[in-house]
């Protein structure tokens, strides 16, 4: 057992030991000596004999000292205080080492957080284990994943019993009226269990009641979203129980969510879900559900029961014809399989990165025990035990660890705000993104594994270097030794291949990046802005088409519009409707399946707005919005290529809503393909359905012209105004903008690897930089003998290069290998570029010769200005 | 350095605890004792006897105090503790079943 107080007295009282231990050696040498002189020996000889037995008073100590209690304490203490005054004294190799460590913590510790952000921290959820979301399915159509219909719902709700709850939600938008302007709010429709089956309790006021969602109770009630409650009551408690006008209608609020993601931000307010029996639209799968299992049933038990419900619809409706219910755990709320992997790819780059930056300084600090070796191996000669000069060298390069944190720290603080402040759309939750316990937990530890890893390498080579070839070794010698110059060309070639592996990985998501924004989107951005022109719902089709046409005209006749035109869905990120399709004249089908194709109604001159050219046929006219008895339609190229490849099809018909309503339409114009999916899928087949009408809410209104969109949005509001003051506008943007929203994730990805690269390149150029600089010093007596014996210019230089470019070499043909076996795991990641890009594999070797080149030259060129006469006189 | 290479750590601490068994003493004292006790087959040097002691102090076997030598030199007396005597007590019988197995297994030879 280690008594308290010896620990106390070998800490804190540390002068007075080593005076008593002195004393009691003294005392020891003195009495030897005495009894020497006793037997009859001469004073000095006793003295000398006395000294020889003890065999050397320092060794003694210090073997006296490494058995105290809280001796390695103590020796922490002091090799710390030691280290610090080591690094004060080269205060630049410090700060160039701090600044090494810091980026490359900095980048790991700002990537951990948001990884944990996103794909770690509990969801503010009950036991979200046993939360599933669920959704239709329709194996013979070929799709898996579609929302459910209204009454599916009501139905699987009501026979399932694997399920303890079940909640259904549908997005929809409400205008708050009746205080200042109109106001566009995101409302979700919701079953009255929805966030009990999630576990939430409202912050303030109530959840909906268990049976609000059934005719007879009622339903003029609502919930707020803690963003909105925040940004529009400033957080009041007195809100509960006023009224809000929503869509002409006058909700009481009951209660306030907490804030978190996903789901308690789904709209601004939600309104109850009601439950009607004559509902039967079993063909629009619009509702999000989601279930928490009953106790002890399993996730596949609930899959095999919700099989047998949907079996039973399927005999019953004609809609449900061939249903199936597809089941998934909640984790994958978190984010979807993209998000994923990029998070994956950008913690591995950064480990990298950190792993060059240990490597650094394993290089730095080996440069530097190299000057030292003389006193390391005098502190050995003296009694200093190997580990001893282990933890000599650890502590320093650990103390380096520590203040690098420091500095990462504040790197990842200022990434994350300006993470933050970007808004960037491709971090879901960013706003709840911090350095939290956890991430402060992972930075101590990544903190002590990078400084074991940089002081490791330099610990072993020098407690194991042989005390007396280092005393000999002088100051002067010409060359480093060949096991010193050895360990720093492997740390070298290592740096080289993690840069090299770094920048191909970079150089094809920049690539994929690249040909995602010069893609043919088959629309226009430029010049366009977008505006949502919400029309209440509880308007009819005639009111709402009246509205809309008169807001076209005034637009149109604006200064500066070109073109306007409304779509009922947001392109590219909005909701994408979707059905079956066929022509009449022929059974065309894709794998034996029903095609499936996306519509949307629009007005006339929306493609003109849009510049979706058109390529066959005419546009539509004032005439072919009127009630038809065969709807006329245009259809994109690839719907045409795909019915009536080769043929003509103006005037064919098409089935649209196959097997569902499977109403005829005429094709009267054929337009250009569009990647209205999104940039990286492929074009979409898309039907152009002339309507405008209640259905059409939200609008989405295009305007092209040279209109900016705070233009936009103050014109629309007087137009507005002037037509229906109940009407808001939201959502002005440019197209452009839109557009770039979309590739939040995969532009983030290629900004973050990119700069994770080229700062890899960076600091494994600044380790070949400073290894070939301190060799070359360290040579140059061996120069100025070689230029005195007649080398020339050339020779020395080539001499020097080759020297430098040897782990360089090595290095690229690692990093090569390493690129081809890690960059496969990124092919998920990519658009249009392959893993194996010859073209970025070129691009990166040629980059990394260069710079090596000129890493090289650097301090080649130094050693052609030794002056032969001047080193030799030094040496 | 390490005179304890020829000498069992715990044959040293053995040692130690019983040198000091009959009465306190100093570090010449005890490397003496120990010489005089095992007929000089053991000369115990400070490189071994000065961590031992400080760690036999630490783990609380012996106490140390200053005090005045026979020629008036301020000089470190340890003593055993009540701790001490136990282990004395325990490494004795160690070193007992160890001398006994070891003898039994030479003569079974």
């Amino acid at each position: 057992m280690i008594s308290l107080k010896s620990l106390w007295r070998n800490l804190f009282r540390g002068a007075e030991f080593e005076r008593n231990l002195s004393d009691e050696l003294a005392f020891y040498a003195d009495l030897l000596t005495q009894e020497k002189i006793s037997r009859g020996m001469s004073a000095t000889d006793a003295r000398r004999e006395a000294l020889v037995e003890i065999g050397g008073i320092e060794q003694v100590k210090e073997e006296v000292r490494d058995v105290r209690a809280g001796s390695s304490w103590d020796g922490v203490f002091k090799d710390v205080r030691q280290s610090v005054r080591s690094l004060w004294h080269s205060r630049g190799w410090t700060a160039l080492a701090i600044g090494t460590l810091g980026i490359g913590l900095g980048a790991t510790i700002l990537i951990f957080s948001i990884f944990y952000g996103i794909l770690l921290q509990p969801m503010p959820f009950r036991n979200p284990g046993r939360l599933v979301q669920l959704w239709e399915a329709r194996a013979a159509k070929g799709w898996d994943q579609a929302g459910f219909s209204r009454p599916n719902f009501w139905d699987v709700r009501a026979r399932s019993t694997a399920f303890e709850s079940m909640g259904a939600m549908v997005g929809s938008n409400m205008n708050l009226t009746g205080s200042g302007n109109p106001e566009h709010l995101s409302a979700a429709v919701v079953s009255a269990q929805f966030f009990h089956v999630l576990g939430v309790t409202p912050i303030l006021g109530r959840d909906f009641g268990p049976l609000q969602d059934q005719p007879g109770h009622n339903h003029d009630v609502v919930l707020l979203s803690s963003r909105f409650w925040q940004s529009r009551f400033a957080g009041s408690r007195k809100v509960l129980g006023t009224k809000l006008h929503l869509d002409n209608h006058a909700y009481t609020v009951i209660g306030v969510l907490p804030n978190g993601e996903p789901w308690l931000n789904a709209g601004d307010v939600f309104v109850p879900m009601v439950y009607d029996p004559k509902e039967d639209d079993r063909g629009n799968f619009e509702a999000t559900v989601i279930g928490r299992l009953a106790p002890g049933v399993t996730i596949s038990a609930a899959r095999a029961e919700l099989q047998s419900i949907a079996q039973g619809l399927s005999k019953t409706y004609r809609e449900d014809r061939g249903m199936g219910v597809r089941v998934a755990q909640s984790e994958i709320w978190r984010a979807d399989a993209s998000l994923r992997r990029a998070l994956w790819v950008l913690l591995g780059a950064v480990s990298l990165l950190l792993l060059i930056a240990c490597v650094n300084i394993a290089n730095l600090l080996l440069a530097k025990a190299s000057a030292r070796s003389r006193e390391l191996c005098l502190r050995q000669a003296l009694g200093a035990s190997r580990h001893r000069i282990i933890r000599l060298v650890l502590s320093e390069s650990l103390l380096l660890g520590f203040l690098g944190a420091a500095l990462g720290l504040m790197i990842t603080e200022w990434g994350l705000a300006a993470i933050r402040f970007a808004g960037l759309s491709g971090i879901p939750n960013a706003a709840n993104i911090h350095v939290n316990g956890w991430v402060l937990g992972f930075a101590l530890a990544v903190t002590v594994l990078s400084g074991t890893i940089s002081g490791l390498m330099p610990a072993i080579q020098f407690s194991s270097g042989n005390i007396a070839a280092a005393l000999r070794e002088s100051d002067r010698t010409q060359t480093a030794s060949r096991t010193q110059n050895r360990g720093r060309t492997v740390l070298v070639a290592v740096e080289v291949a993690l840069s090299m592996i770094l920048l191909i990985g970079a150089s094809l998501l920049m690539r994929s990046f690249g040909k995602l924004l010069s893609v043919n989107r088959g629309f226009a951005t430029a010049n366009r802005v977008i505006a949502t022109v919400n029309i209440p719902l509880n308007y009819d089709d005639a009111r709402a088409a009246t509205i809309t046409g008169t807001l076209l005209e005034r637009v149109r006749a604006l200064p500066g519009v070109h073109a306007a035109g409304t779509v009922n869905s947001t392109p590219i990120v909005g909701w994408d409707p979707g059905m079956g399709f066929g022509a009449e004249d022929s059974a065309q089908t894709v794998d034996g399946k029903v095609p499936w194709a996306s519509w949307r109604f629009i007005s006339t001159g929306y493609l003109h707005s849009m510049g979706i050219p058109l390529l066959k046929g005419r546009q539509f006219v004032d005439s072919d919005f009127d009630r038809q008895k065969v709807r006329r339609v245009i259809v994109s190229q690839s719907i045409v290529n795909l019915l009536w490849p080769g043929k003509d099809p103006i005037g064919r018909h098409i089935i649209l809503w196959k097997g569902q309503g499977n109403d005829a339409a005429e094709v009267i114009g054929v337009a250009g393909n569009t990647r209205d999916h999104g940039l990286a899928q492929d074009p979409t087949r898309i039907v152009y359905i002339p309507f405008v009408g209640q259905t059409n809410s939200p609008a989405q209104l295009i305007v092209d012209g040279t209109l900016s969109p705070a233009q936009v949005a103050s014109s629309l509001r007087s137009i507005l105004a002037s037509i229906d003051p109940q009407i808001p506008v939201s959502g002005v943007e440019t197209m452009g903008e839109l557009v770039r929203s979309t590739l939040g994730s995969k532009r983030l990805d290629a900004a973050l690897l990119s700069t994770f690269a080229l700062i890899a390149l960076l600091l494994s150029m600044t380790g070949i930089y400073g290894v070939l600089s301190y060799s070359v010093a360290r040579r140059t007596a061996e120069i100025g003998i070689r230029v005195a014996l007649g080398a020339d210019r050339i020779a020395i230089l080539s001499l020097i290069v080759r020297e430098g470019m040897q782990p360089i070499l090595i290095g690229i043909a690692i990093g090569l290998a390493g690129s081809l076996a890690i960059t496969r795991l990124m092919a998920g990641l990519l658009f249009e570029v392959k893993p194996f890009d010859i073209a970025s594999y070129a691009t990166v070797t040629v980059l990394i010769v260069t710079t090596a080149l000129i890493a090289c030259w650097l301090p080649a060129r130094r050693a052609l200005r030794v002056d032969p006469a001047a080193a030799l006189r030094e040496a | 350095m390490s005179g304890a290479s020829n000498l069992l750590q715990g044959t040293l601490d053995l040692l130690i605890l019983k040198a000091l068994a009959l009465e306190e003493m100093h570090g010449l004292g005890i490397s003496r004792r120990i010489g005089q006790i095992t007929n000089n087959t053991f000369d115990v040097k400070p490189g071994s006897l000065f961590p031992a002691l400080h760690r036999m102090e630490q783990a609380g076997w012996l106490s140390s105090s200053w005090g005045e030598s026979e020629n008036n030199r301020r000089a470190r007396y340890y003593r055993l503790t009540k701790a001490g005597q136990r282990q004395l007590g325990v490494e004795r019988e160690q070193w007992d079943r160890i001398s006994m197995a070891i003898a039994s297994a030479l003569r079974a030879m």
